[in-house]
């Protein structure tokens, strides 16, 4: 008989194909309002960023506290690509998902093959993203605080540069496609199996068969590999880049946020939780207009009663999450 | 050669002596039992042929092969199953995927290992609940599925750690019927198992554990009989005044 492995999958992959499918065809609507395409390209960004992280974190369970290590370093390195050596930022975000993916391995390495987990991985990812900060802060060559800009040449697609904002919204709407698309592969592959397994056990996931240390190598390296790439992105998009931006413990904070509160573990949580995030920013932000400081307050607040009320996110309240269900079986 | 041979295995936690200088066999397609009050150094003992502990002294041979440096992992690929008295399903897979993480020790496609989990869970009777998250289950179920992810492995040897603990007379007897089916098969056991009329009606021999030491090593009836068993079991005999 033909066996269905998994009933969420086949709701997922049609909800995923409909969301990529209107905010491909929304694109020409954005652009008529240069605040709408930039709102609507911001979550893009972080529910592609949110979803390289819930490789790690969200199949794996390895909490990572400091994504910013690699996509700050993602940043500098197409940055620095460009600007030093004229290197175009397209063969620059390669390079820079590539160094990202060896500062992974590096971390991995520091961290799976002492035992850290939980909270002490945690930890120890903040603190090489910190390390990191402290480093570009205090390196002339790459303009230490003041950090980098990126020169002006006009609309060359060849150099990744656009005057109209459209471009960069198929962009990021193409870097989320390829990153869901991963997602939904590695929910099928021995990996993600092993990677779901090690995040309620890691011992009987190791009796079983699983080698648990490359496991957390692999999910590290795609992790950071996707995220480095988000690093470039943002570079490429705002022409200008900083230690304490793209190194801060806020972008990591703002990375894996969307995957907590959309659902950590799913392919389409990411995204639903970086539309939440975005918007309610933007309209606390709006709100209170005047009262510095209180838009944040709003947002925290939220923030708390979201992850006390909803622990597996939106798509927990859907059922499509763990344990949704239990108490109707 | 016996299949498994564990020859002056010691552990030590500290002060703690957890397993001293036990040695035993386990012949192919043998149903061993291991028994021992609370404490005796069983699950310890488990955990050192699996590759969770490392030994303080002692060699451990699966096949003839030296297995005591090995990582879990690749014990397992050598034939090595295990199950767990604290039953822990993997809460974001399926039942049908719990099953398919360890078949996919034998195969590397989704595919292949859907196949292997699927027969395995009519096999030990969780085939209507294949899509049910794995946390939904039951106690009884989820002992099931313990047995289930490890036989998914293709073990060549399995052991069991207080599998039917737990369970109703019923399940008991299911388990039963499963495990004699098992070494049919061509699968060698080691049973940790409290259950005594399991122990009595299943095992060809018994070892006895008591304190990290191996007491008896015999025929369920032998051991039985056993003074130092009987004294492990029931306490040595107090004078009072």
């Amino acid at each position: 008989m033909k066996v269905e492995v998994d009933p969420r999958r086949r709701p997922t992959i049609i909800g995923l194909l409909v969301i990529l499918a209107i905010l491909a065809a929304a694109g020409p609507f954005l652009a008529s309002n240069r605040y709408a395409i930039q709102v609507a390209t911001l979550i893009l960004l972080f529910a592609y960023l949110a979803s390289g992280w819930n490789i790690l974190s969200g199949y794996g369970g390895q909490f990572s506290f400091g994504h910013a290590a690699f996509f700050g370093l993602g940043a500098y390195t197409s940055t620095i690509l460009f600007v030093k050596f004229g290197v175009s930022p397209w063969v620059g975000m390669l390079a820079a998902g590539l160094v990202s993916a060896l500062l992974g391995l590096f971390i991995g390495l520091a961290c799976f093959r002492s035992g850290l987990r939980g909270a002490y991985f945690a930890l120890a990812t903040l603190a090489f993203a910190e390390i990191l900060r402290v480093i570009f802060v205090n390196w002339d060559w790459v303009g230490r605080s003041q950090g980098l800009l990126i020169q002006l040449v006009g609309d060359e697609p060849l150099l990744f540069q656009f005057t109209a904002r459209l471009p960069y919204y198929y962009i990021a709407l193409a870097l989320l496609a390829l990153v869901s698309g991963v997602a939904l592969l590695l929910e099928r592959l021995k990996l993600g199996y092993e990677l779901r397994a090690i995040k309620s056990n890691e011992v009987a996931a190791a009796v079983l068969g699983v080698d648990v240390f490359r496991a957390k190598m692999w999910a590290m390296g795609l992790s950071a590999f996707f995220t480095g790439i988000g690093g470039t992105f943002y570079a490429q998009y705002l022409y200008y880049i900083e230690p304490f931006q793209v190194f801060g413990v806020g972008m990591s904070v703002d990375i894996l946020l969307p995957a907590i509160i959309g659902g950590a573990g799913t392919v389409i949580g990411p995204i639903i939780g970086a539309a939440i995030l975005v918007l309610l920013g933007e309209g606390t932000r709006t709100f209170f207009r005047g009262f510095a400081g209180a838009d944040l307050m709003v947002f925290g607040v939220i923030l708390v009663l979201v992850i006390l009320f909803m622990p597996y996110g939106v798509m927990g309240l859907l059922g499509s999450a763990p344990k949704a269900k239990k108490e109707s079986a | 050669m016996a299949f498994l041979v564990v020859e002056g295995v010691r552990k030590r936690f500290g002060g703690l002596v957890a397993v001293d200088d036990v040695s035993f066999e386990v012949a192919a397609g043998e149903i061993v039992g291991l028994i021992g009050p609370n404490g005796a150094g069983k699950t310890t003992l488990f955990n050192l042929i699996s590759g969770l502990y490392r030994p303080d002294g002692g060699r451990i041979l699966l096949d003839g092969r030296r297995i005591d440096g090995l990582p879990p992992y690749e014990r397992c690929r050598l034939g090595l199953g295990r199950t767990f008295q604290i039953v822990q399903p993997f809460a974001d897979l399926t039942t049908l995927q719990n099953v398919m993480l360890g078949a996919f020790n034998q195969v590397r496609s989704e595919a292949q290992a859907a196949r292997i989990g699927w027969d395995i869970l009519v096999r030990v009777g969780l085939a209507d609940k294949a899509d049910w998250p794995a946390a939904w289950l039951t106690l009884g179920d989820r002992k099931r599925l313990e047995v289930a992810r490890a036989l998914a492995t293709g073990p060549r040897l399995l052991m069991l750690d207080e599998v039917m603990a737990g369970l109703t007379p019923r399940e008991v007897d299911d388990t039963l019927v499963l495990l004699r089916e098992l070494r049919d098969s061509g699968i060698t056991l080691l049973v940790i198992e409290h259950v005594m009329r399991a122990v009595m009606s299943l095992c060809d021999r018994v070892v006895v554990l008591h304190h990290g030491q191996k007491i008896a090593d015999g025929t369920p009836v032998e051991v039985a009989s056993f003074p130092q068993v009987i004294e492990a079991y029931l306490g040595e005999e107090t004078e009072i005044a």
